[in-house]
């Protein structure tokens, strides 16, 4: 794989959580402010001819005159062009806090602004989009962290210790491996409560779909352990008196930390999925929070999935973050001198 | 013989061991199917007393966990609060379905893995393979999910397949009319779930059709003057047979996670549309007896993958020599 | 027997070594790898311990190193026991006996440079000023004719040869009495092999090192020890100066292992100025 893409797809991933962390700036609007006149606005417009055919440098974009005959039907208002504009001031109504910047990316005076339209409620997908980044991408990245600590603990006591330790680990990571994945985490959160408020919800699937992953990472581990174990460097640096915890330090956990850099990546997008398949379901982060699971879960109603495309939005950003990690896995496993070479 | 017979004691065990697990978690659970009727003001608590104790929810755990396995014995596996009837016959119904989904659909991807797989070996490097692996590596960035909802969209659009669903309301009763119909309506999911599990499919047949092909045994047939079409379908796909079956047995697992999706998305009256069901309704049984099901499926696919490994491969069967 | 020594530098009594085999599953078996073998290494002496792969003599060497603990009997080292010796003591004798791998590449951590590699065991024990630890660094690299520049390299970077010169040099940081040298020739070029035989000689004469040699390639060893030692299941079977063994060997096991030698046996002794190190 050629360098450029590895550097695309880490720079891809480092923007996509940089704005997720900074959505109160990229986002132009709250997740949860409704503009209950425009339910289902399609996306607008942007224009750089106006009706009458002239050309403007600043691209702008018309309104939406709802249609009075049908239901989150909409007509463009040519009438006055709404230019967009970078770094807008915009005090917001609605939550107060960290949340949220007065200063916003972009936005239009004196109107609405809806790039990706808007859903049921007249939200807007785009800023829903970016406010769900924040809680999708960071759901997958903490629950693989989970994982990853539950398995380096279990994999080096297993693999280091050996025998009872061991044996009981490892049938108990059988155990985890033998039910398919997305069955075992629905049964585990089939026995949890359903009813829940958001914050509670967000630390609950990642608490879960962490700590159902661990045994994967945990015998990968294991296997490194063992073998490095047994080579004749800590071999060696046992012979000159070192203790346990110096070889685990400096013998054994450089050569788990390339292991468990790969499981992250692997890791990650899985559980992003997971969280998003958990929310879709109903069974994760429920409304008013965006989430990318929760947003798609309208696509269930059979009228969103034939006439609203652009609700489909959140699961479209889901292809460059599995493209990125994808991509970064692939070469951490082909290639892992272009990551681990320190010169 | 024995390692077989190992593995299949494994098997049980495992399962054992999931059950046991999955006792413990529904001990933890928050409420049961019979607590979300205590919301309903027109059944009365006493009516709700005689079912806990004729379901035995008033007894302690290990209790519960003893009945169970008695019915387990009897092939009731539990009994669904919901549907008011024995856990096996329903799972059953359900998981033909799943079957019906996920078999042709991995012998679907195969026939597709295998060819595209040889053929991009072959061809390593060139047009042909590089062409292959983009279009792989471009399915295998869409998630499952993703990939049912857009063909959902474009089924809609198209008005080419159903939208979900396993059969249609008003047709023809007949049993050519019937089986057309399930067809039509399982061709949606089945590509799906095959488009799914193509991309992991084919990387694997095109790495060990390239592992065999630069085997010394493969160079020498070469050397020998073997026509290059016997050499490739005769020899080496023999030699990569070991990893790909190996593959099957580990991709049972992804296969069923995928198959839930899907079954959900599409309605698909299978498994995991069930499992979700039952964990809404809090049918606690019914989501065990899904889940023991489930892994079922797995150790026994692992267990077939094996048996076929044994079979195609020598040094498996005899054993390694002392 | 006559003992021309005052107190031999190592000597092994009665030593046991069996295996516990089997997992929690299967059925538990032993195996025996040392039966009661007595052996004496004297001061200055350079001695081989041969056999064929699984009589004994690696686990003999590790057990000798401390990597093993053995089932049963004694290990004296300059008259003292080490086995009854408490963990510190132990520690500290341990130091004296130091063992030399087979595989130089796989005694150094990819993960180290050359010099991360010699300051080990002195930041294992906590010794020295880092100064000092340079100093001594710089000190055993000359005596494996190493150049100084080589600090910076990593494993990767060096020649199958100087691996090994490393890893000796690395022994020497602990100034041991006695090297224990496990198929440490084995797999190196004969170029290599040379160089690194020429080196422990030099090395012998300059710090008046004890040598262990332990191999299964009785031609080789023929060539650079003093004495032999036949390992034959679990036992030594037969000890004899070199001569003795290339010229009438006792036991089965030794004739069998002189057969082994390519070009047979007989060429090396009679070659008139056999070199010994």
């Amino acid at each position: 794989m050629k360098k450029r893409t590895i550097k695309t797809a880490l720079a891809t991933l480092v923007a996509l959580h940089a704005i997720g962390l900074f959505a109160g700036f990229f986002a132009p609007y709250a997740p949860t402010i409704e503009h209950r006149d425009y339910p289902y606005a399609p996306p607008m417009r942007i224009h750089f001819a106006d009706s009458a055919g002239r050309w403007h440098l600043r691209p702008f974009v018309y309104a939406w005159l709802p249609q009075s005959t049908n239901f989150a039907e909409y007509r463009e208002d040519t009438s006055r062009r709404y230019p967009l504009r970078f770094f807008v001031e915009k005090p917001n109504s609605g939550l107060v806090g960290t949340l949220h910047s007065h200063l916003h990316l972009f936005g239009v005076d004196g109107n609405r602004c809806f790039l990706l339209g808007t859903d049921g409620y007249g939200r807007d997908v785009l800023s829903r989009v970016i406010w769900g980044s924040r809680i999708s991408l960071f759901a997958g990245l903490i629950a693989a962290l989970l994982s990853l600590a539950g398995g380096v603990l279990v994999g080096s006591l297993a693999g280091y210790y050996g025998g009872l330790a061991d044996e009981f680990l490892m049938r108990g990571s059988d155990l985890f491996l033998a039910v398919p994945w997305l069955y075992l985490l629905l049964a585990v959160r089939a026995f949890l409560p359903l009813q829940i408020s958001p914050v509670q919800a967000f630390f609950l699937v990642v608490l879960v779909v962490g700590m159902l992953g661990w045994a994967r990472p945990a015998r990968l581990i294991r296997g490194v352990v063992l073998s490095a174990r047994e080579r004749n460097y800590v071999l060696a640096a046992r012979g000159f008196g070192a203790s346990d915890f110096y070889l685990l330090r400096k013998h054994i956990f450089p050569q788990v930390l390339g292991v468990m850099v790969t499981q992250a990546a692997l890791l990650i997008p899985q559980y992003i999925l997971a969280e998003i398949t958990l929310s879709f379901f109903g069974l994760g982060i429920g409304e008013p929070v965006a989430s990318w699971g929760n947003m798609l879960a309208s696509l269930q109603q059979y009228f969103v999935l034939t006439s609203y495309w652009w609700m489909m939005s959140p699961a479209l950003m889901l292809i460059p973050v599995a493209w990125a990690y994808s991509v970064i896995s692939r070469s951490l496993i082909e290639q892992p001198h272009a990551f681990f070479n320190r010169h | 013989m024995k390692y077989l017979l190992r593995r299949l004691l494994h098997s049980l065990a495992v399962l054992f061991g999931i059950s046991l697990l999955s006792f413990l978690f529904a001990g933890m659970a928050p409420g049961t199917y019979l607590d979300e009727m205590q919301l309903n003001p027109q059944i009365s608590p006493a009516t709700i007393a005689v079912l806990r104790a004729q379901y035995g929810m008033d007894r302690p755990l290990p209790v519960r966990y003893l009945r169970w396995l008695n019915s387990v014995a009897h092939g009731d596996w539990g009994y669904s609060f919901a549907y008011n009837l024995p856990v096996a016959p329903l799972i059953w119904r359900r998981a033909k379905n799943t079957l019906w989904l996920t078999l042709p659909a991995t012998l679907l991807a195969w026939l597709v893995a295998i060819p595209l797989g040889v053929f991009a070996a072959n061809q390593s490097g060139r047009w042909g393979d590089r062409i292959a692996e983009a279009g792989t590596s471009t399915i295998l960035v869409v998630p499952d999910l993703i990939l049912a909802l857009a063909l959902m969209i474009a089924a809609v659009h198209t008005r080419t397949f159903p939208a979900g669903g396993m059969s249609s309301v008003n047709v023809q009763k007949g049993r050519i009319a019937d089986i057309h119909d399930l067809l039509w309506h399982l061709t949606l999911p089945l590509i799906t779930l095959a488009l799914g599990i193509l991309p992991v499919f084919f990387r694997h047949v095109r790495a060990g059709m390239l592992e065999a092909l630069a085997s010394p045994s493969l160079q020498a047939a070469r050397a020998l003057g073997l026509p290059p079409s016997r050499i490739l379908f005769k020899h080496a796909l023999r030699l990569a047979a070991n990893p790909v079956l190996s593959l099957f047995g580990l991709s049972m697992a992804s296969l069923l996670s995928s198959s839930l999706l899907i079954e959900v998305v599409m309605s698909w009256p299978g498994l995991g549309a069930m499992l979700l069901e039952a964990i809404l309704a809090r049918d606690l049984y019914l989501v065990i007896g899904a889940v023991m099901f489930s892994t079922l499926l797995l150790l026994a696919g692992n267990l077939i993958a094996d048996l076929m490994l044994y079979t195609m491969d020598p040094r498996i069967r005899i054993g390694p020599s002392q | 027997m006559s003992n021309s020594e005052p107190q031999p530098l190592v000597s092994i009594r009665r030593l046991s070594k069996r295996y516990v085999q089997g997992s929690l599953w299967s059925k538990r078996f032993e195996i025996s790898a040392l039966k009661n073998v007595d052996l004496e290494v004297a001061t200055g002496s350079n001695l081989a311990l041969v056999g064929e792969s699984g009589s004994g003599k690696s686990t003999l060497a590790k057990c000798l190193a401390g990597f093993e603990e053995p089932s049963s009997g004694e290990i004296c080292f300059e008259g003292r026991n080490l086995l009854a010796l408490g963990a510190k003591q132990r520690a500290r004798t341990r130091r004296s006996i130091q063992l030399i791998f087979q595989d130089a590449a796989s005694s150094l951590n990819p993960g180290f440079t050359a010099e991360d590699i010699l300051l080990e065991p002195m930041v294992i024990q906590e010794e020295g000023a880092p100064e000092e630890r340079k100093r001594r660094c710089v000190e055993v690299l000359e005596q494996v004719g190493l150049a100084r520049l080589l600090l910076r390299r990593w494993p990767h970077e060096l020649s199958g040869g100087q691996r090994q010169r490393l890893v000796i040099a690395r022994a020497l940081i602990m100034k041991p009495r006695i090297l224990i040298l496990d198929e440490a020739l084995t797999g190196l070029d004969l170029s290599i092999q040379a160089q690194i035989v020429e080196i422990l000689r030099q090395l012998r004469k300059a710090h008046g090192l004890t040598y262990l040699y332990v191999s299964h390639n009785l031609g080789l060893m023929g060539a650079i020890a003093e004495e032999i030692a036949v390992m034959h299941e679990g036992k030594i079977v037969e000890r004899q100066s070199v001569q003795q063994i290339f010229r009438s060997p006792q036991h089965p096991a030794t004739s069998a292992l002189l057969a082994a030698i390519p070009g047979g046996s007989l060429a090396f002794v009679s070659r008139p100025e056999r070199p010994t190190i």
